[in-house]
C-alpha cells in the first residue's frame, strides 16, 4: 500500500474530509465598519439636531416681526428658573432663554457655515491651482499657505475686529482669512497625487481645459476629505466666535450669541447659574457633535486624516 | 486525543553516542494561543533536550511552531498566548513556574535570544554601545566604564572593526551583517549558558549567512555555548547543528542527530524535506514540491496532521494520532508508517 | 537646507511687511477715532484739531505709516494714546507676565499629559485608558473660557483658593495655566498615547525583554523616548494655538499680559498700542512658523513645498 515513489499515485484508500473549517467572521469582524458608521451616525444625527435648531433660530433672526421672541423684555420676570413659568427660563432681562438659545445657535452655526463657504472655496480654488500648474504659481500659494495656516485664529480675529466692527462679519472674515490655508494645503496635497493618474492624463491628452479638468475631475474626488475638514473647522469656528463674543468682540447685541449670553450670565453664577450653563452646555455639545461627526467621516473617508 | 509518549528518558542522546548533560528540556510543553473565540494550539506537546555545548537545529516550514517554541522558553509570548502545559527544566528549574522577576534575571544572561529581522530588533534610538552596556547594568552592578568595557569587548570578539569607536554609533549606521553580530554581541555579553537564535541568517546576505554562522560556531567552541538554532534552512542546520528536531504544524515529529537524519529520515516530512534541496541530490529535472498545505491552528485534525499530505498515508494515519517513539538511541519518530529513504 | 531657509526668511519678511501695512490701515481707517475717546464733548472741535496735531495724527497716512515703521524699528513704537505710556515699558512688563504664564502652562501640559499618556498606551482599553481618553474628549470640546468661569465659580468664588483675577500672588497665575493648558493637555494626551502604542508594536520592544531588562525601564526610557517627534511636532502647532487663546484667557482673569494688552487697546480704540502689538504678535508667529518649519524640515528632508 504505501509507495516510496512519489510520482505514483497516492494510495486509494478514501480518506475522511480533513476538516478545514474557514474562520467564520467574528461578531467583532463584522461590527468593526458598522461601528465607524456608528460615530458618523451619532454626530451626524447630533449635528442634524443642531441645524433644526438653528434653521429655526435663523428664521426667528430674520423675520423682524419674530424679534420679539428673544428680545422682549420683561422686567418683572427676571430670572425665573427652567419649568417655572418659561421653558427653559429667563436671564436678568426677562428674556426667554429659550428662544435666546435657539437664535444664538443660528448664529453660531451661520459663522460656521459662512466661514466654511468662504475658506473652503478659496482654498480649494487656490490648492487646485497650485497642485496643479506648480511653477511660480504653485511656489507663491505654497508661501502662502505655510505662512498662513498656524496663526492663531483669536489674534487675527482681534486685530481685524480693531480695524473693522467689532461684530459678527469681521469675525468670520477673520477666520476665513486663516482657515482657507488649512483646506489649501490638503488641496493641493490630494491634487498632486490624483494629477498622475490616467483618467486625468486622458482628458489632458483629449485637449479639455485646465479649469474644466480641476472643476469636474479633481474636486469630486476630494469631496470626502473637504467634508471630513469641514466638521472640524465649523466646530473650531463655533469656538472662536463664542470665544470672541464672550470677550465682547463678536456679535453685537442686539443679536445674541451663545459666548456673549455666557458672559452676561457670569454676575448670576451663584444663584441662577443656568444662565451660564445652558448656552456653555450648547457650545460644548455641537462642538462635540461636529468632532464626533468629523471622526466617524473621517474613518469613512479618509484614514489619513487621524489627527492622533 | 493526543496520545502522550512515556516520559522516555531524554538524558542520554548526543552526536556521537556519548553522555552529553542536558541543559534544558522541555517536556510536554503545549502553548496555545486564544485567539477572539478560538484556541489555538500553536505547540503541540513538545519535548526537547538541549545538551551543554550542543547545537540543535529546529527545522520546519512557517507557522510550523518553531519560534513559539523559543518564545515558550524565553516566556515572551504574547498576552494572548500562554503556556499550558508541560515543563521547562533548565538548572533544576521549571522554568514555567518562576516568577515574572526571576525569569527576567535568566533572560539575557543565562538563557539569550537573537531575532530574524536585525533591522528592526535594536532600539534605534540608542546608540549600539549603550544598548549592551544595558544588559549589563541589568544583571550585575557594574561602573558605567566597566559596562561600556565589556561592550566594545564584545563587539570586537565578534567581528566589529573598530569597536572601540563604533560602540557610540547608532544601529542605522550599521548594515545588516553587522547589526546582527551586534545582535549577537547583546545576546552573549553576559555569557550565557543557552542561545536561542530564531533564523538568525535569514534575511541576510548568502555570504554573510555563513560568516555568522560561522561566528556561533566559534562561540560555541570558545564559550562551551548551547545553541538552539531554528530555521527552515537545511543546509543551515547541515553546516554547524550536532542534533536536529523536525517540526510540523506544532509537532515535533522527527529528531535524531545530523548525520542520522540526512542520511536516514524516516519521517516521510523529513524525507519531502530533503528532496526539496536540490543541491543535496544529483541533478533533477524538476523541483521536488511537498504538495498540499499545513491545516490551520484552529483545524487541526485529531488523527496524524501530516496525513493530508503524506504519500505514504494508511488508515491508521487518518484515524490515530501517532505519538513520539523512540526508533533508535540517537533517533526519535512520530509515524506510524514510515520508509526508508531513497535519493 | 539653507536656501530653504533663505527663502522662507525672505516670505517672511514679505508677509511681515504686508502684515504691519494691512493692520497700520486697518486700525487707522476705523470707524471711532480715539480722539473721541480723550476728549470732552463740549470743546470738541478745538481740542480735537490741537490734539490731532500733538498726535501727527493730520499728516498722510502714508507719510504717518513710514514713521511709525521707522520709530518702531528703532525700537521706539511712541506712547500709548490713551495713558501716554510708552509703549516699549509697557511691552517689557506685559511680555513677562505672558512668558510666565505660558511658561507655567507649558510645564503643566507636558508634566500631566506624558505620563497619563504612556500609562493610558501601556494599560490600554482598561477602566484607567478610558478614564482618560475621556478626560481627553472634555479637554477638547469644553471651550476655554467655559472652563475658565467653571473654575472660577468653584474654586474661587465659592471656595476661595484662588481669587479671582489679578496679578500679585503666584495664586493668581494657578487657575489662568490650568485653563490655558487643558486643551493642549488633551491632545497632547491622545498623541502621546498614539504614539507610544505604535511603538509598543515595535520589534525592538521584544529584544528589550529578552536582555532582561525591567519593565519599568523599557517603558519610560526606550519606548518613551521613541514616542518624542510626533509629540515635539505637535509642540510647534500648540504654540502658535496657545498664543491665541492667552488673548482670552489673560482678559477673563485681568492677567496683564500681552494679550490683555492688545484686547485692550482694541477695545479702547488705542492706536499706537494696537498696532505695536499686533505687528508684534504676527512677527512672533511668523517666527514660530519659520522654526517650526525648520524644525520638521530637519527631521525629515521630504517635506518640501513648492517645485522643485
Amino acid at each position: 500500500m504505501a509507495s516510496t515513489n512519489p510520482t505514483l499515485p497516492i494510495s486509494t484508500v478514501p480518506i475522511e474530509e480533513i476538516p478545514s473549517g474557514a474562520p467564520g467572521r467574528t461578531f467583532g469582524d463584522r461590527m468593526a465598519p458598522l461601528v465607524a458608521n456608528k460615530l458618523a451616525l451619532f454626530g451626524g444625527v447630533l449635528t442634524l439636531g443642531f441645524f433644526v435648531v438653528a434653521v429655526l433660530g435663523a428664521v426667528v433672526l430674520l423675520r423682524g416681526d419674530l424679534h420679539y421672541l428673544y428680545l422682549d423684555q420683561n422686567l418683572r420676570g427676571t430670572l425665573k428658573h427652567p419649568g417655572d413659568g418659561s421653558l427653559l427660563g429667563t436671564d436678568n432681562l426677562g428674556r426667554s432663554m429659550f428662544w435666546r438659545l435657539i437664535a444664538g445657535t443660528a448664529v453660531s452655526l451661520w459663522a460656521g457655515i459662512a466661514v466654511t463657504a468662504i475658506s473652503m472655496t478659496i482654498g480649494l480654488i487656490l490648492g487646485s491651482v497650485a497642485g496643479y500648474t506648480r511653477g511660480w504659481t504653485d511656489r507663491i500659494i505654497s508661501a502662502l499657505i505655510d505662512l498662513t495656516w498656524g496663526f492663531p485664529l483669536i489674534l487675527v480675529a482681534v486685530i481685524f475686529v480693531g480695524m473693522l466692527e467689532p461684530g459678527l462679519t469681521a469675525v468670520i472674515v477673520a477666520i476665513s482669512v486663516v482657515n482657507w490655508a488649512g483646506y489649501a494645503r490638503i488641496v493641493r496635497a490630494q491634487v498632486l497625487t490624483l494629477k498622475e493618474r490616467a483618467f486625468i492624463e486622458a482628458a489632458r491628452s483629449l485637449g479639455v481645459p485646465t479649469w474644466k479638468i480641476i472643476l469636474v475631475h479633481l474636486v469630486p474626488n476630494m469631496l470626502g476629505t473637504m467634508l471630513v475638514m469641514a466638521s472640524y473647522y465649523i466646530a473650531v469656528t463655533v469656538i472662536a466666535e463664542a470665544g470672541m463674543s464672550f470677550i465682547g468682540l463678536g456679535a453685537q447685541p442686539p443679536t445674541p450669541s451663545l459666548g456673549q449670553m455666557v458672559s452676561e450670565g457670569r454676575k448670576f453664577l451663584s444663584k441662577d447659574p443656568w444662565i451660564v450653563a445652558l448656552p456653555g452646555v450648547m457650545i460644548a455639545l455641537l462642538v462635540l457633535a461636529l468632532n464626533t461627526l468629523g471622526d466617524g467621516l473621517r474613518d469613512i473617508f479618509d484614514p489619513r486624516l487621524r489627527r492622533w | 486525543m493526543v496520545a502522550t509518549t512515556p516520559a522516555n528518558n531524554y538524558h542520554a542522546r548526543t552526536a556521537t553516542g556519548e553522555s552529553r548533560e542536558p541543559l534544558l528540556t522541555l517536556d510536554h510543553v503545549t502553548t496555545v494561543i486564544h485567539a477572539r473565540k478560538r484556541t489555538l494550539r500553536a505547540v503541540e506537546d513538545v519535548s526537547l533536550s538541549i545538551g551543554k555545548g550542543e547545537i540543535l537545529g529546529v527545522v520546519g516550514e512557517s507557522g510550523c511552531g518553531k519560534s513559539m517554541t523559543a518564545l515558550t522558553i524565553m516566556r515572551l509570548l504574547p498576552q494572548s498566548a500562554v503556556a499550558a502545559q508541560g515543563s521547562i527544566m533548565f538548572d533544576d528549574r521549571d522554568l514555567l513556574k518562576l516568577s515574572g522577576n526571576e525569569m527576567r534575571k535568566i533572560r539575557g544572561n543565562q538563557i539569550s535570544m537573537v531575532f530574524q529581522e536585525p533591522m528592526t530588533a535594536l532600539d534605534p534610538a540608542f546608540t549600539v554601545g549603550s544598548q549592551i552596556a544595558e544588559v549589563v547594568h541589568a544583571h550585575e552592578t557594574v561602573s558605567n566604564d566597566e559596562a561600556m568595557q565589556r561592550a566594545v569587548r564584545m563587539l570586537d570578539r565578534l567581528g566589529i572593526p573598530n569597536a572601540d569607536r563604533r560602540a557610540n554609533d547608532y544601529p542605522h549606521q550599521f548594515s545588516g551583517g553587522m547589526r546582527q553580530r551586534v545582535m549577537l554581541a547583546l545576546a552573549l555579553v553576559m555569557n550565557p549558558k543557552l542561545l536561542l537564535a530564531d533564523e538568525p541568517t535569514t534575511a541576510l546576505d548568502v555570504t554573510i549567512q555563513a560568516q555568522i554562522l560561522e561566528l556561533i560556531a566559534e562561540l560555541r567552541k570558545e564559550l562551551g555555548l548551547s545553541v538552539m538554532l531554528i530555521t527552515h534552512n537545511l543546509g543551515v542546520v547541515h553546516e554547524i547543528a550536532d542534533r536536529v528536531a523536525v517540526m510540523y504544524a506544532g509537532e515535533v515529529v522527527e529528531t535524531g542527530t545530523v548525520a542520522e537524519i540526512f542520511s536516514n529520515p524516516r519521517h516521510p516530512y523529513t524525507q519531502g524535506l530533503l528532496r526539496s534541496m536540490p543541491y543535496l541530490i544529483k541533478r533533477q529535472p524538476t523541483l521536488h514540491v511537498i504538495p498540499g498545505r499545513v491545516p490551520e491552528l484552529w483545524a487541526m485534525p485529531n488523527a496524524c496532521r501530516f496525513a493530508a499530505r503524506c504519500p505514504n498515508r494508511t488508515e491508521q494515519c487518518i484515524k490515530d494520532h501517532p505519538a513520539l517513539e523512540r526508533i533508535e538511541i540517537n533517533h526519535e519518530l512520530r509515524c506510524f508508517n514510515p520508509t526508508s529513504f531513497v535519493r | 537646507m539653507l536656501t530653504f531657509i533663505v527663502h522662507r526668511a525672505i516670505y517672511s519678511v514679505f508677509l511681515l511687511f504686508i502684515a504691519s501695512v494691512v493692520i497700520f490701515y486697518g486700525l487707522r481707517v476705523a470707524p471711532g477715532e480715539v480722539t473721541d475717546i480723550l476728549t470732552n464733548p463740549a470743546n470738541r472741535s478745538f481740542m480735537v484739531a490741537n490734539l490731532e496735531e500733538k498726535l501727527g495724527l493730520n499728516k498722510p497716512l502714508p507719510l504717518q505709516y513710514f514713521i511709525f515703521m521707522g520709530n518702531f524699528l528703532k525700537g521706539d513704537p511712541g506712547l500709548s494714546l490713551i495713558n501716554g505710556e510708552p509703549i516699549m515699558t509697557m511691552l517689557g512688563r506685559a511680555t513677562g507676565y505672558t512668558l510666565k504664564l505660558g511658561l507655567l502652562a507649558a510645564i503643566l501640559t507636558y508634566a500631566i499629559a506624558i505620563p497619563l499618556g504612556v500609562i493610558a498606551a501601556w494599560k490600554r482599553n482598561t477602566v484607567f485608558d478610558y478614564g482618560a481618553s475621556l478626560l481627553a474628549v472634555l479637554g477638547m470640546g469644553v471651550p476655554n473660557f467655559l472652563l475658565a468661569i467653571i473654575l472660577i465659580q468653584e474654586f474661587a468664588v465659592k471656595r476661595h483658593w484662588f481669587p479671582v483675577a489679578g496679578y500679585d500672588s503666584w495664586k493668581h497665575i494657578i487657575l489662568p495655566a490650568i485653563v490655558l493648558s487643558a486643551e493642549a493637555i488633551a491632545i497632547n494626551l491622545r498623541v502621546v498615547r498614539a504614539s507610544v502604542l505604535e511603538e509598543l508594536n515595535r520589534d525592538y520592544v521584544r529584544t528589550l525583554y529578552a536582555k532582561g531588562l525591567q519593565e519599568r525601564k523599557i517603558l519610560w526610557i526606550h519606548v518613551l523616548r521613541n514616542s518624542l517627534p510626533p509629540i515635539i511636532a505637535l509642540a510647534g502647532v500648540m504654540l502658535r494655538t496657545l498664543l491665541g487663546y492667552t488673548l482670552i484667557v489673560e482678559t477673563i482673569f485681568r492677567w496683564p499680559g500681552l494679550g490683555y494688552q492688545l484686547v485692550n487697546s482694541v477695545l479702547k480704540r488705542d492706536y499706537t498700542v494696537a498696532q505695536t502689538l499686533a505687528i508684534l504678535l504676527t512677527l512672533a508667529v511668523i517666527f514660530f512658523n519659520l522654526l517650526a518649519d525648520i524644525g520638521q524640515q530637519w527631521a525629515d528632508p521630504r517635506v518640501r513645498q513648492g517645485s522643485k
